[in-house]
């Protein structure tokens, strides 16, 4: 089952292509990463998502239904924009209180979901604050709070994380992770490290167009990739015979042997480290895959 | 209609924008505005209307010295020229020769300066809540429509409330003085409401300009500029010069709101009515033809 569906979809602004032919697909429940350089179309994509921004052509499906319509669909879609300013008069709470009374809540309800909301993103102490008078940190848990005011179904996180200092940003990536699962998340952000911890599925784009998506797993190939950091040298040979047909490499400067191929990491739980420890070679650390980091720059120079 | 507007959120959005109106202090700028502007003017009026008697009294009484002169010479006999130069309707002559003189001339700066008012008040509401984000706060949760229509009726809310301050500022003010009578006060009232659906044309007109251009600082100029030309295209339009030239161009004058001026004032409902009606239909099809901008385009 998919909440997000696009094909093929174009959005211009004068004669440059934000969206350039954009396809992709997000299963329900994914945590998304979505990832690409700057000016790449994420917000685009996002604005287009929740029907701020019209596609110029292409076809964009929500929830396996038509476009996001906020008439029929109040209430599933969470967005938090990367740059937008809430009402600079009202408070925290009484922003909170509007927006949870538009997503469809009555008037006590209303009033407890911007309560527990602001506690949530640790603001409860501001809930009588202007937007003015808070830091940018402050107003970015402000804008996830009202993101995920009626837990809606899909939530789209333009750059959670950025400008927080790392405890914020810490207990930010927690908070999301709590909601994974109950809902779809699509999350940008250029902390690669972040989003590999956070994810489960992940869309590269680049000038306005898919470059790859897929889970993480397959990205990161975490079953065809091991890295093994050891104690001291093996005999490579006697590895290498063990190993069969997949490619081996050793890093003698950081005593690093990889294994790459179908299977690798079935054939380093069989094979490679008993033959290690045949050998008497100690292993210190293991890791499967490669960082989406490395994923990424790999396919953007594919591409 | 209900299947196009959501009318709960519509009510929530309207709310909204009056509160935000009272936290940001602008409808302390408007009731200043309508307030005491409207007590200054009637201050000055009532001045100037006193001035004119003891003048009047005072280069009459050297002649009839026996005497004096009626208090009321200027409201008689000055009142009647001045407002049969203005007013051509005989019913509407009578009608406002009943009236105090501080409440005609309350309904007549209200009539003429709402439109400025409007424009500096509230004209580029939408505009700044689209060029703040703000509205990626909102319209994933409320319709374009109904979200639209929300800030149109808060704003149109806000200036009631202005227009009647200014009423209340004028009766305290005439009260202080000569007094007034009920009369006088229903009209002020009348006078205020009338003004207020006058406001509304504008309103619709202010909205369409930034639903379509969506810059705070644009919708400003372009509303400038309109209001020339509205003001321009009328007398054009209603000119008798222009007219031998290009007769159809008088048709043209209907779309107008200062064309509906004199009709608002009409003792005669269903005149006043079928204007008020006019400058309703002109504020939907201004704030209509904004729309279908604002619905197709990027928010």
């Amino acid at each position: 089952m998919t909440v997000v569906r696009l094909v093929d979809v174009v959005k211009r602004f004068g004669r440059r292509r934000a969206l350039d032919g954009l396809s992709l697909v997000v299963p329900r429940g994914a945590c998304c990463a979505v990832i690409g350089p700057n000016g790449s179309g994420k917000t685009t994509l996002f604005a287009v998502l929740a029907g701020l921004l019209r596609p110029s052509s292409g076809s964009v499906e929500l929830f396996g239904e038509r476009p996001f319509d906020a008439r029929r669909d109040a209430g599933r879609l969470g967005l938090m924009p990367q740059d937008a300013a809430p009402s600079a008069h009202a408070t925290l709470e009484q922003s909170l209180r509007y927006y949870a009374a538009l997503t469809g809540f009555g008037p006590a309800d209303a009033r407890r979901e911007a309560s527990q909301w602001l506690e949530r993103v640790r603001l409860q102490d501001r809930a009588r604050s202007r937007p003015l008078e808070l830091s940018h940190g402050m107003r970015r848990r402000f804008s996830i709070a009202q993101a995920f005011l009626g837990s809606p179904e899909l939530v789209l996180l333009d750059e959670p994380t950025a400008g927080l200092d790392p405890e914020i940003a810490a207990e930010t990536r927690e908070l999301l992770g709590q909601r994974r699962g109950s809902a779809t998340l699509l999350v940008s952000s250029h902390q690669l490290s972040e989003l590999e911890g956070l994810c489960d599925y992940a869309v590269f784009i680049d000038q306005g167009k898919l470059v790859r998506q897929g889970p993480m797993r397959e990205l990161l190939q975490s079953d065809s990739r091991v890295r093994l950091k050891l104690t001291r040298a093996p005999d490579l040979e006697r590895v290498r015979q063990r190993v069969g047909a997949l490619a081996l490499d050793w890093d003698a400067p950081t005593l690093d042997v990889r294994l790459r191929g179908d299977r690798a990491i079935d054939v380093a739980n069989a094979e490679l480290l008993r033959e290690l420890l045949d050998q008497g070679v100690g292993v210190l650390e293991l890791s499967t895959g490669q960082s989406l980091e490395a994923s990424y720059l790999s396919t953007r120079r594919q591409s | 209609m209900s299947r196009l507007i959501d009318f709960r959120k519509l009510a929530y959005v309207a709310r909204f924008e009056l509160a935000e109106a009272l936290r940001s202090r602008l409808v302390v700028v408007v009731l200043a505005l309508y307030g005491a502007g409207a007590a200054l003017g009637a201050y000055i009026f009532s001045a100037m209307l006193t001035t004119a008697e003891n003048t009047a009294r005072d280069a009459l009484g050297s002649t009839f010295s026996a005497h004096g002169v009626p208090d009321d010479l200027v409201r008689e006999h000055a009142l009647p020229r001045a407002i049969a130069f203005f007013v051509d309707d005989a019913a509407l002559q009578k009608e406002l020769l009943d009236v105090e003189p501080l409440a005609i001339f309350y309904g007549f700066m209200a009539l003429n300066l709402v439109a400025g008012i409007v424009l500096l008040t509230s004209g580029s509401a939408h505009a700044n809540e689209i060029a703040t984000g703000g509205t990626r706060f909102v319209l994933t949760r409320i319709d374009r429509l109904s979200w639209a229509l929300g800030k149109l009726a808060g704003h149109a809310a806000l200036l009631l409330v202005g227009l009647f301050v200014g009423a209340l500022a004028t009766a305290v003010v005439a009260w202080l003085g000569a007094g007034i009578d009920a009369a006088s006060a229903v009209w002020l009232a009348r006078a205020s409401f009338r003004a207020w659906v006058y406001g509304v044309a504008y309103l619709g007109i202010f909205s369409c300009v930034a639903l379509v251009v969506r810059s705070p600082s644009r919708t400003r100029s372009f509303s400038v500029a309109l209001l020339f030309l509205l003001w321009i295209g009328r007398a054009l339009c209603g000119s008798s010069l222009v007219a031998a030239q290009v007769p159809w161009i008088t048709h043209l004058v209907w779309v107008f709101p200062a064309q509906y001026e004199l009709a608002l004032w009409s003792p005669r409902w269903l005149e006043s009515l079928a204007a008020m009606g006019a400058l309703l239909t002109i504020a939907a099809g201004a704030f209509a033809l904004g729309y279908a901008s604002f619905r197709r385009g990027d928010a």
